[in-house]
Order: C-alpha cells, then sequence, then structure tokens
C-alpha cells in the first residue's frame, strides 16, 4: 500500500471505530480548523473521477474537507466523529494571502451527518443521493514544465516557496555560460520527491535565463514500466541527469538534491 | 568551546584520502558548533582545497605532502591547506566561466570555495602555498550573508 493509502487507511480506522468510542468521544469540533489544499486525495462521484475537485487536510489532525461543485455543499470529514457532515458554504474563509489555505468554522453544519464508509483505502459516503469516493491520487505520468508541476501539485508548490537557496551557489550557477539541459524524473506519489524537487524548481526559477532548460518526466510506481526510465537506465527517483549537448555530464539523485544549487555548483565548478 | 584548539593532519599527494579529510573537517565543524549545512560547506571547501594542493600543488608527487591544519573556536573555523608546490598567483588563476576557459578544469574549485566560506586568503611559502579558509557560524537569518 502507498504511503497515502496508507495515510487513508489510518483516518478510515479512526473513522471506521466502535460506535462505543464515538458516544464516549468529545463534542463536535468547535474552534476553527486550518486547512491546506493536497494533491495526495481525488474525489469519485459515482465512479467517475471529479477532476475539479479540491481536498484539503487539517493540519495535524485526521481531518478531510471536500469541495466539489457537484456536491453543492463542503462536506467535512472528521475522525472524531467518524461522519461526513456537510457545511454552510459560509463556515469557508479562504485565506487572501494563500489561496491554498482556508480556515473552517466546524460549527456551521447544514443537515445531518452521514456515515462514512471505509473499503480497500477508500473512504466513501452518500451525499445528495450520490456516492462519493475519497481515494489516493492516480499518479500523474509523463512530461511536464515546472510550472505545470507546481500549479498541479499543492504540496511540491509550498515547499518550493518556503525553500531558500544557498546565495554562494546561485552567484556561482548564475555565472555559467555553458549550454546546460536537464531531464527530471519524478513520480507525483514519491515523498522524496515532493520534499526535493521543489527546491530544484526555486531554483531553476530563481536562476532565470541562466537556469538549464528542463524537462521533467513523471513516473510510475513500477519505474521499470516507464520507457524513457529504462531508456535512461533510471532505477529510483527522484533522479536528475544533467546533459551539455547530447552529453550526459552528471546525474544527481536522492540526498544529492537536498540542496540542488550545491550539487549543480559542483558539478560545474569543483576541480 | 572556550579557548582555541588546533588540529594539524598531515597526509600524502594521494585523492585516495579526500573522504577521509572531508569526513574530518566536518567533525571538527561540528565540534565548533556549526548547524549541518554549514558543516557540509565546510567538508567540501577543505576537500576541494585538498584536491587543489594534492593536484594542482603537488602534482601527485607522493614524495611532497599536505598538511591541513583546524584552529576551532567559538563560533570560527580556520582552516589552512598547505602544499608544498611552486605556488601560483591568485590573481593570475584564469577567470573558468568565461568562454575560453569553460574546458579548464584549473580555477572551478576555488570559485566554489569561495562560495562555501566566508574568507579565502592565501599566502605565498617557500616552497608551496597555503589556502587559508575562515567559516564564522552564522547569527540567526544571517545565513545567505556569508556566502557572498
Amino acid at each position: 500500500m502507498s504511503r497515502w493509502g496508507r495515510v487513508i487507511a489510518a483516518l478510515a480506522a479512526l473513522i471506521a471505530a466502535p460506535l462505543a468510542a464515538a458516544e464516549s468521544a468529545d463534542s463536535p469540533p468547535t474552534q476553527p480548523i486550518e486547512f491546506l489544499l493536497t494533491g495526495h486525495f481525488q474525489l469519485r462521484i459515482h465512479g467517475e473521477k471529479d477532476p475539479d475537485a479540491k481536498i484539503y487536510v487539517a493540519t495535524g489532525q485526521a481531518t478531510v474537507l471536500v469541495l466539489s461543485d457537484r456536491l453543492r455543499r463542503p462536506v467535512l470529514l472528521t475522525a472524531r466523529e467518524k461522519t461526513a457532515q456537510a457545511l454552510e458554504p459560509e463556515a469557508l474563509t479562504p485565506d487572501p494571502k494563500d489561496s491554498d489555505r482556508l480556515v473552517v468554522d466546524p460549527s456551521r453544519t447544514l443537515g445531518q451527518p452521514l456515515v462514512a464508509k471505509v473499503s480497500g483505502g477508500r473512504l466513501s459516503f452518500v451525499a445528495a443521493g450520490k456516492r462519493v469516493i475519497i481515494e489516493p491520487a492516480d499518479p500523474w505520468l509523463g512530461d511536464a514544465t515546472a510550472e505545470e508541476i507546481l500549479a498541479r501539485l499543492p504540496e511540491q508548490r509550498r515547499a518550493a516557496r518556503v525553500y531558500t537557496p544557498r546565495l554562494g551557489q546561485m552567484r556561482l550557477l548564475a555565472r555559467n555560460e555553458r549550454q546546460l539541459r536537464m531531464l527530471v524524473f519524478l513520480g507525483s506519489w514519491c515523498p522524496h520527491c515532493e520534499r526535493l524537487i521543489p527546491r530544484l524548481i526555486r531554483v531553476l526559477e530563481d536562476l532565470g535565463d541562466k537556469a538549464p532548460e528542463a524537462t521533467f518526466h513523471l513516473v510510475p510506481r513500477s519505474i521499470v514500466d516507464d520507457l524513457t526510465a529504462r531508456q535512461y537506465g533510471v532505477e529510483g527517483v527522484p533522479t536528475v541527469i544533467l546533459f551539455e549537448g547530447d552529453e550526459e555530464i552528471a546525474r544527481l539523485t536522492g540526498d544529492e538534491l537536498k540542496r540542488p544549487e550545491l550539487s549543480l555548483a559542483r558539478v560545474l565548478f569543483a576541480d | 568551546m572556550g579557548r582555541e584548539e588546533t588540529i594539524t593532519l598531515s597526509l600524502p599527494s594521494s585523492l585516495a584520502y579526500l573522504d577521509a579529510v572531508q569526513g574530518m573537517a566536518e567533525l571538527l565543524a561540528c565540534t565548533a558548533g556549526f548547524d549541518e549545512e554549514a558543516r557540509l560547506d565546510v567538508g567540501l571547501a577543505v576537500r576541494e582545497g585538498a584536491i587543489n594542493a594534492i593536484k594542482h600543488g603537488n602534482r601527485l608527487d607522493p614524495a611532497k605532502s599536505v598538511c591541513i591544519e583546524f584552529r576551532l573556536t567559538a563560533g570560527v573555523l580556520k582552516i589552512a591547506i598547505r602544499d608544498e608546490g611552486a605556488g601560483f598567483e591568485p590573481q593570475l588563476t584564469p577567470d573558468p566561466t568565461t568562454p575560453e576557459n569553460l574546458w579548464r578544469s584549473s580555477g572551478r574549485g576555488l570559485l566554489l570555495i569561495r562560495s562555501l566560506v566566508n574568507e579565502v586568503h592565501f599566502r605565498r611559502h617557500d616552497p608551496g602555498m597555503e589556502l587559508i579558509l575562515i567559516k564564522s557560524r552564522p547569527a540567526d537569518g544571517q545565513r545567505d550573508e556569508e556566502a557572498s
């Protein structure tokens, strides 16, 4: 089971706990809850994926917020309540400075709470007569640009925002005149990529027109099934291959991308 | 650390010892209270300095050695890397970022070293050249100012 499958399972286990525990649980949450947009899950309604749905996870709590035009109302899934609860739209306060962030007033409910069920790592409930499923997001496959990755993967977008490349190496890289290009292998499902690739993207963004031309290639969990990965002998992600013309001059993997500006500076400037 | 401490390493002109040198530099940076990133900076800077001394200073001559001296005080690590070569004029080191020098390896390491530590100095000896690196522990919020 993938990491996010386990997260769903953990959430599900809490939701599926005995009813007796629910009866002895604290009263429903009344304090505002902070949510962040996530790309880890997707929504299906009547078996059909809703690509426009937005799913948020609470910071520090096993609580999920689902927004979909097809559900009409925001739905809050809480572990403590073990239910799916429709909310008044006014319960949501967007953060004007951060479009990924919402604050929710959980006391502004609409109607009776719905029973959430768990099956095969999926969380489901029935709302407005529709069967709704929250499940781990399908892997994103194929080529993408850095901008597309940041637009589609909120966790990567936020990680890129907070990374600060070291000025010394960035100044060095900005002096590079060699014509380089970069092929970046990553997985939308890969937690290491989620931590490290945004740093690389931030470095490339900050280098501007001095950055190597970069192509991002998203692979499935079973990397051997990816033709491009096989072609380049890539066995794990994240992997960055640096080319000068058609010649591969360096390959960076794993923690070498912890400080990508330093690793690139070493490739270009170490004796 | 309240008082200055000095640790000296002497090694043959062989690139085989670079990992040990880098590891020792990181360990001493840890002792001096540097954070993980700064320890990596110090380790890489010393490694590059040692490569310069072994390859370009001693020209891999097994009869010559490289001496690395670490001086630790609170928040400051001073490293002197001395070879027994003919020496060079630092001002005459070619700029490896200019188009005519793109393919030359000499000089690249010094640029990288400058990006990793606060100060870089050179001292000529007879014979040999000494590269002096100074790394200070940054105050909070000043991390990026150090590597300019």
